[in-house]
């Protein structure tokens, strides 16, 4: 375990921060992502890959298991209940922050996991780079490139009529 | 959305805690996978959230 500890708490931001909205915070698949690594320990001959390896398996589970149309749906809309119960004093932001995740969904995924790895689970720039094995400037242009993409977005939305965004909010708050 | 993402990914990041702590996860690497006869124990832990021990 000395090789997890360290990324023990940022591994576990990302797993969160994709999982917002599944019944179980993501344990689920965080401990498929560390069983699964631990299992193919002996084959993987660079070590230093192994979060790159467990990030992959956790992407891969979520598609996997958001591939129905139905379970999308739902799982979107535990993803609004849920910002909304941990944010209760402040609707507004649990809304806007609903908007922010449904285009975060919509980046290609490399920028995605780029976006998510540094801002939310706290990786630098450096080391971003090493897990996608990339160049530091390459991941620079796509954490640039994602977040032009989600203000592009906050800009249409701000165009938005004002009965349009009392409308979501109200559906929310009843 | 009214606020800018530099405002919502500070929020979203205060949002994500871990799901566990790092005991929890070696605990997970002692027991190993669960064996094929307590899967519907976890499945209903999952699903009903029953008070299985």
């Amino acid at each position: 375990m000395q090789w997890y500890a360290p990324i023990h708490e940022r591994f576990a931001r990302y797993c969160a921060s994709r999982s917002l909205g599944l019944a179980d915070d993501g344990r689920d698949i965080m401990q498929d992502a560390v069983l699964s690594a631990l299992e193919q320990w002996p084959a993987i001959e660079r070590k230093d890959r192994l979060l790159s390896y467990m990030i992959g398996i956790v992407n891969h589970r979520l598609r996997n298991r958001l591939r129905s149309a139905a379970v999308h749906r739902r799982f979107l809309a535990e993803r609004q209940r849920q910002l909304s119960e941990r944010l209760p004093a402040r609707p507004e932001v649990a809304l806007d922050l609903h908007h922010l995740l449904l285009v975060i969904d919509r980046l290609p995924e490399a920028s995605r996991e780029s976006l998510l790895l540094h801002t939310v689970s706290g990786f630098s720039i450096r080391e971003v780079a090493e897990l996608q094995q990339v160049s530091e400037a390459a991941v620079k242009t796509r954490i640039s490139r994602a977040r032009a993409r989600l203000r592009k977005y906050t800009e249409a939305e701000q165009r938005l009529s004002l009965t349009d965004r009392l409308h979501t909010l109200t559906a929310i708050l009843l | 959305m009214n606020r800018p993402p530099e405002v919502l990914l500070p929020v979203l990041r205060q949002l994500s805690h871990p799901p566990v702590t790092l005991s929890e996860v070696e605990g997970w690497v002692r027991q190993g996978r669960p064996q094929p006869h307590t899967y519907w124990k976890v499945w209903l832990r999952r699903v009903w959230r029953w008070p299985l021990s």
